[in-house]
C-alpha cells in the first residue's frame, strides 16, 4: 500500500512537471514570437532616436549604431553595421545631407525614410563653399547644405510627423498607440518651440559668436544674429583664434560665445578677459551623457535666456 | 508471329551495316524537326519567363529590344544611359518601386550589374555563401560568375577597363567578393552584382585619393596657394576601397545626373502600371516598355524562323523516307532468291510478307526510339548550352 502511494505521488509530480515545462515552453515561444514581430528600426542621430523611442516605445526594436559618437554625421559605418541595417524594417534618416556616409553604403531604398523630405525647400545653406576642379572640367563650386535641422523645433516636429507615418506604415496594428504618443511629443515640442520664440523675441538682439556652423536653423527659427567660427570646445585658443574673436568683438560687439559643448576653463577665462561670456547650446546630435532631447533643449533654452538677457 | 519476328530480327542482325545506316537516317529524319521544335519552345519559354517576371522597364528612347535584352539578359547595352534623377522622379510619383540597373562595365566576360539590395529580393536570389554588398567596393557573384572568375568570398575581382583606347574612361576597380549566389539558371548566374554607386566609382564619377591639402609632397603638387592646391597627375586615385580609405571617396557633381542604363519598375497595381505607361508615352527622352510584349515579338520572330526550319527539315525527312523506301524495294528485288527459297521450304506467302514488313517496322520503330532518346538528351544538355547564348 505504501509502495503504491509512493508510485502515485511520483507519477503525479512527473505529470505536473511536464505541465509546468510545457507552460514555460509556451511562454518562451510566445515571447520569441512577440520579439520577432517587433519591427527593427535604425536611426542615424540622437534626435531621431529620441523621437522614434517616444512614438514607438516598446513596440519597436530601436538601434542607434553611431551612439558612441559626439557627432554622428561623421560616422564611417563598418560593413558589419551596414549588413545589420540591411536586415532592418526601417531606417530613419535625418536627410539634409546629414548622412554623408550614405553614399558609401548599400542599403535598400525601400527601407530608407528621409525625415526632412517634407521641408526640402526650406533647407538652408551651410555657409561653406567647396571649390575644386578636375582635369579639363574647370573650377566649380558647391555650397553645402546645413544639416542640423532639428534645432528649429518646428522642423523637428515635421520630422516627428514623418517618423509617425513611417512607423504606422510598418506596424499598422499599432496606429492608435503611435498616434497618442505622437500627439504628446508634438505638443511638448510645440511648447518648447514657443518658449524659444518668446525668449528670443523678448530679449536683446545681441550679435552672437557660434563656435561651429551648426546653428543655421536655430538662428533662423528664433531670429538670432551671429557669426560662425570653426572652433572645437576642447581645443585651447591660440593667438589666431583670439585675434579672430577680437575682430568680431570690435565689429559686432559680441557679448556671448555659443559653444557646442563645455569649453576648456582657460578658453572661458581668455574670452571673459575680452568681455565675452561663454554659454553652451548643444546641437544634440549625439547621445547625451545625461538627460534626454527635451531636457537638453530645455538647457539650451536656459542658455539662450542668458544670452538675450531674459529672466526665466 | 514469334517466328516472323525472329527471322526479321536475324536478317537485320546479319546485315548490320545496312541496318545501322538505315537506323541513322531514319532517326535523324525524326530527330531534326523534333529537336528544332523542342529547342525553340524551351528557349522561348526561358525568354518569356524572365520578361513576364519583370513588369516594366524604364530607359532611354531608342530600341526597346536593346533595352529589354540589356536589362533582362545583361547583354551589352547599345542604348544611351539615363540620369539617376529619372529614377528619383519615378519614385516620387509614388506608383511603383524602382530598381536601378547600370550595365556598362564588365569583369572579364562577366557583366557588372550595378543595382541596389532590392534586386536580390525582387529576383528571389538566395545566397550560397556570404552576404549582400554593404559598402562601396563590395560585390556579389552569380554562381557561374564565381566559377568563371575562380573567385570565392573574401577574394577580389577587378573591373575591366572600357577599352584599350579609353584608358581614362573607367577605372579598374578591385572589388571585394562578399557573397556568392545559389544558381538559378538565369542570366543572374553570370553577373557580378555591386551597388550602383560602385559603378560610378568605376566610371570615375566618384573617387578617393590621399588628402592633397595637408602634408603632401611638393612633387605631387603643380601649384599651391591660400585658396587651394592643384594636384599633379602623379596623385593616384585609389583603385581599391578599404575601410582605411573609404572616407576619402567623394562624388563629383550632382549624383542625380549620374548614369544608369535602365530602371526595373514594379508598379503597386494594374492601375498604377497603366497610369505610368500613359505618363511616359508622351515623354521625349524616356520610354517605358512592357518586357513581355517586346519579348513576345522576339519570340514570334524566333517561331517564324523555326517554322521555316521545320518545313525544311520535314521536306528533307520526306526525301529521306522515300530513299529509305527505295532501299527496301531494291532490297526485296535483291532478295528474290532468298524469298523463293523460303517459299520452297514451305513458307506461306503471308509469312514471307510478314517477315519483310516486320523488318521495315523494326527499323522505323528503333529509329524513332533513337530519335526520342536524342531529343531527351538535347533537352537535358542542349538547353543549358542554349542558355549561354541567350
Amino acid at each position: 500500500m505504501m509502495r503504491r502511494s509512493l508510485l502515485v505521488a511520483i507519477l503525479s509530480n512527473l505529470v505536473l512537471m511536464g505541465c509546468r515545462n510545457a507552460d514555460k515552453q509556451d511562454t518562451s515561444e510566445a515571447l520569441t514570437q512577440e520579439k520577432a514581430s517587433v519591427p527593427v528600426v535604425y536611426v542615424s542621430n540622437y534626435p531621431l532616436y529620441y523621437f522614434a523611442s517616444r512614438i514607438g516605445g516598446e513596440n519597436i526594436d530601436l538601434h542607434f549604431p553611431s551612439a558612441g559618437l559626439a557627432d554622428p554625421s561623421g560616422w564611417n559605418p563598418p560593413a558589419d553595421s551596414v549588413a545589420a541595417m540591411q536586415q532592418a524594417d526601417l531606417i530613419l534618416l535625418n536627410g539634409a545631407t546629414y548622412e554623408g556616409w550614405l553614399m558609401n553604403v548599400s542599403l535598400p531604398d525601400s527601407l530608407l525614410v528621409d525625415t526632412s523630405l517634407a521641408y526640402a525647400l526650406q533647407l538652408l545653406p551651410s555657409g561653406e563653399v567647396f571649390t575644386h576642379s578636375h582635369g579639363e572640367e574647370g573650377e566649380h563650386s558647391h555650397e553645402g547644405v546645413a544639416s542640423h535641422t532639428w534645432m528649429d523645433l518646428s522642423l523637428a516636429a515635421a520630422q516627428v510627423r514623418a517618423i509617425r507615418g513611417a512607423l504606422i506604415r510598418i506596424q499598422p496594428a499599432m496606429t492608435d498607440t503611435f498616434e497618442v504618443n505622437y500627439q504628446e511629443l508634438a505638443a511638448e515640442l510645440q511648447e518648447l518651440h514657443n518658449a524659444f520664440k518668446t525668449t528670443a523675441s523678448s530679449g536683446t538682439s545681441n550679435h552672437l559668436a557660434f563656435s561651429h556652423p551648426v546653428y543655421q536653423y536655430f538662428q533662423q527659427a528664433y531670429g538670432l544674429k551671429g557669426s560662425s567660427l570653426h572652433w572645437e570646445p576642447d581645443t585651447p585658443l591660440d593667438h589666431d583664434m583670439l585675434h579672430e574673436i577680437g575682430h568680431l568683438k570690435n565689429d559686432h560687439d559680441i557679448q556671448f560665445m555659443v559653444w557646442e559643448g563645455a569649453p576648456l576653463p582657460e578658453s572661458v577665462q581668455q574670452l571673459k578677459d575680452q568681455g565675452i561670456k561663454s554659454i553652451v547650446v548643444s546641437p544634440m546630435g549625439g547621445m547625451p551623457e545625461s538627460g534626454d532631447f527635451l531636457e537638453g533643449m530645455q538647457w539650451n533654452l536656459e542658455a539662450l535666456r542668458q544670452a538675450v538677457g531674459v529672466q526665466p | 508471329m514469334k517466328h516472323v519476328l525472329f527471322l526479321a530480327w536475324q536478317y537485320l542482325k546479319y546485315h548490320r551495316v545496312k541496318t545501322v545506316f538505315l537506323l541513322f537516317a531514319i532517326s535523324l529524319t525524326f530527330f531534326i524537326p523534333m529537336a528544332l521544335n523542342q529547342l525553340s519552345q524551351k528557349g522561348s519559354e526561358k525568354l518569356r519567363a524572365r520578361a513576364v517576371s519583370t513588369p516594366l522597364l524604364l530607359g532611354n528612347k531608342g530600341s526597346a529590344t536593346e533595352l529589354c535584352l540589356g536589362s533582362l539578359y545583361f547583354r551589352e547595352p547599345n542604348i544611351e544611359p539615363i540620369p539617376y534623377s529619372s529614377l528619383e522622379d519615378l519614385r516620387q510619383q509614388g506608383l511603383a518601386r524602382a530598381i536601378p540597373l547600370q550595365l556598362e562595365y564588365r569583369v572579364k566576360q562577366q557583366p557588372i550589374v550595378g543595382t541596389t539590395q532590392d534586386y536580390f529580393s525582387f529576383r528571389k536570389l538566395s545566397f550560397e555563401q556570404g552576404r549582400p554588398m554593404a559598402i562601396l567596393g563590395e560585390c556579389v557573384l552569380g554562381a557561374k560568375a564565381a566559377q568563371a572568375l575562380n573567385a570565392e568570398v573574401g577574394s577580389s575581382v577587378i573591373s575591366t577597363p572600357a577599352g584599350a583606347f579609353d584608358v581614362a574612361g573607367s577605372f579598374p576597380l578591385k572589388m571585394k567578393v562578399v557573397g556568392i549566389l545559389n544558381p538559378n539558371q538565369t542570366p543572374d548566374d553570370t553577373a557580378v552584382f555591386t551597388d550602383v554607386k560602385t559603378t560610378w566609382v568605376i566610371s570615375g564619377k566618384a573617387h578617393g585619393h590621399q588628402d592633397i591639402g595637408v602634408g603632401t609632397a611638393d612633387s605631387l603638387l603643380l601649384s599651391k596657394s591660400e585658396s587651394g592646391v592643384v594636384a599633379s597627375p602623379a596623385v593616384l586615385s585609389y583603385t581599391e576601397i578599404t575601410p582605411e580609405n573609404i572616407g576619402s571617396f567623394h562624388f563629383h557633381g550632382n549624383p542625380e545626373n549620374y548614369p544608369i542604363t535602365s530602371v526595373i519598375v514594379l508598379p503597386g497595381d494594374k492601375k498604377s502600371e497603366l497610369m505610368l505607361r500613359g505618363r511616359y508615352q508622351q515623354d521625349q527622352g524616356l520610354q517605358m516598355v512592357v518586357p513581355e510584349a517586346i519579348v513576345d515579338e522576339l519570340v514570334d520572330t524566333v517561331v517564324s524562323v523555326r517554322d521555316l526550319l521545320l518545313l525544311a527539315a520535314i521536306s528533307i525527312g520526306l526525301a529521306t523516307l522515300l530513299i529509305t523506301a527505295m532501299v527496301f524495294l531494291l532490297s526485296i528485288q535483291l532478295r528474290k532468291a532468298e524469298i523463293a527459297t523460303m517459299k520452297q521450304i514451305g513458307a506461306a506467302p503471308g509469312a514471307v510478307r510478314g517477315i519483310l514488313i516486320t523488318e521495315i517496322l523494326l527499323v522505323i520503330g528503333i529509329g524513332f526510339l533513337l530519335a526520342l532518346m536524342l531529343v531527351w538528351t538535347i533537352d537535358r544538355l542542349g538547353i543549358p548550352l542554349l542558355e549561354n547564348y541567350l
